[in-house]
């Protein structure tokens, strides 16, 4: 028997009960953070940069003009670090780390994994164009035995701004063969997410008919079921359409595995579970 | 600095009610969880203002009534507003005819389980959630009964459903 108010009121219980966040104090210094963000004001982007070793890129941005894709090595070597050992490079990373380890927004919120064994899975610079300055970085917990979870975060800024677009406090979701997030500012799409580590390279399906563009996943090492990956695709008004439609994870030779929507209709980054 | 005077008090007292409304219109706990907590950031630079409301509440309501409707839409201006893409996954538990509610709601267009939540669960009469969803009472009714017909298509016991006071 299905009662509309009752079984309303028994969700709301639930929730309310299993609910986790992150509390007053993480609300006022997002709050915050938000502020000052949206006071920086919007600022053209003048270069794509992809990340996660781009391989086979075509040429990107808005009006026919190129942009050829800065592609940075997205961390030093010594990736996926121990977070023991891990020392930062300069005071953005420091920052980013402090949010990504920090108990109540960080992987310390997280349920799930080896709790106090973080790796570094990867880092990189931030365009300089734009309105977010500094460095981003993914981190995870190695998962235990048979978990299904991952806890795993990524975010951005410096010593002043910081935006965490994927935290869990609590326990996240089920592991999917691929999951894919994304934020954006004014001037860029940020597109991050995980892959089955059948999966060699993520096509992006670009919006209007762009050639597609290859990542190649970063590598995770052996205590993960995937690997990882992040883009920044120019996104030059925000209010547009998402410049990437569709993600489509390919195996050594060229083969589809699985595949995602990204954009407005039927979002499904995520849907398919693990296998 | 923004005001946290009596804010750490008005978030314990309505974090988990608001968690509770707002997982049947997203879906997701995790979900309802971003987005109450956003919508609580939004409150705390407001705060000095919003005490003096008589419902605070219902502005923090609000936003996260709003701020999960943009999400299933666009992505937003701001880096730090997250769109989580890809289907619900998180449930609390609950017994199965409330989970199979829960699935039946995320079928259902975003308006008409705002105004589902608004009317059936926080108790809101048709000319209060007519505003709190900008729109008029006639349409509220519209969206009530389609949503209630929709669910009733989806669940087992079709009568209860339409029959919901």
């Amino acid at each position: 028997m299905i009662d509309l108010r009752d079984h309303l009121q028994e969700l709301a219980e639930a929730a309310a009960r299993e609910g986790r966040t992150a509390g007053p104090m993480a609300a006022i210094r997002r709050g915050r953070q938000r502020r000052r963000r949206l006071a920086v004001g919007s600022a053209a982007l003048l270069a794509a940069v992809l990340v996660a070793g781009a391989v086979g890129t075509s040429h990107l941005g808005p009006a026919g003009r190129d942009l050829a894709p800065v592609s940075p090595p997205p961390t030093r070597p010594g990736f996926p670090a121990k977070l023991a050992t891990y020392t930062p490079n300069g005071s953005a990373e420091a920052a980013v780390l402090r949010m990504l380890t920090d108990r109540s927004e960080g992987l310390g919120a997280c349920k799930g994994g080896r709790p106090k064994d973080v790796r570094i899975i990867a880092v990189g610079r931030l365009p300089r164009q734009g309105l977010l300055q500094g460095v981003w970085m993914i981190a995870a917990r190695p998962p235990l035995p048979g978990e299904q979870r991952l806890c795993w975060m990524f975010a951005f800024g410096n010593q002043r701004d910081l935006g965490a677009p994927v935290a869990y406090a609590g326990q996240p979701p089920l592991l999917a063969s691929l999951r894919a997030m994304a934020s954006g500012d004014p001037s860029k799409l940020i597109v991050e997410g995980y892959i089955t580590k059948q999966a060699a390279r993520v096509r992006f399906i670009l919006a209007g008919g762009k050639p597609p563009l290859d990542l190649e996943p970063l590598q995770s090492g052996s205590e993960f079921p995937v690997n990882f990956f992040v883009a920044m695709v120019p996104w030059p008004g925000s209010k547009e359409q998402l410049p990437v439609e569709r993600l489509i994870a390919l195996d050594g030779s060229g083969r589809a595995i699985t595949s995602c929507w990204l954009g407005d209709r039927d979002p499904s980054c995520g849907r398919e579970r693990w296998r | 600095m923004a005001s946290s005077d009596g804010f750490e008090a008005f978030y314990a007292a309505t974090v988990g009610r608001l968690l509770g409304q707002l997982l049947p219109v997203t879906g997701d706990l995790h979900e309802a969880e971003e987005v109450v907590q956003e919508a609580f950031a939004r409150a705390s630079v407001r705060w000095t203002r919003l005490r003096d409301y008589d419902v605070p509440e219902a502005w923090v309501r609000r936003v996260a009534l709003n701020l999960a409707a943009d999400r299933g839409r666009h992505l937003r201006r701001q880096a730090r507003a997250l769109l989580r893409l890809g289907p619900p996954q998180q449930v609390p538990a609950a017994s199965a005819e409330a989970v199979a509610l829960l699935e039946a709601l995320r079928t259902l267009p975003m308006r008409q389980r705002q105004a589902i939540v608004l009317h059936h669960l926080v108790d809101l009469p048709i000319e209060e959630v007519a505003h709190t969803l900008g729109t008029r009472p006639g349409a509220v009714k519209s969206l009530l009964a389609r949503g209630r017909r929709a669910l009733a298509n989806r669940l087992s016991d079709a009568e209860e459903v339409l029959n919901s006071p």
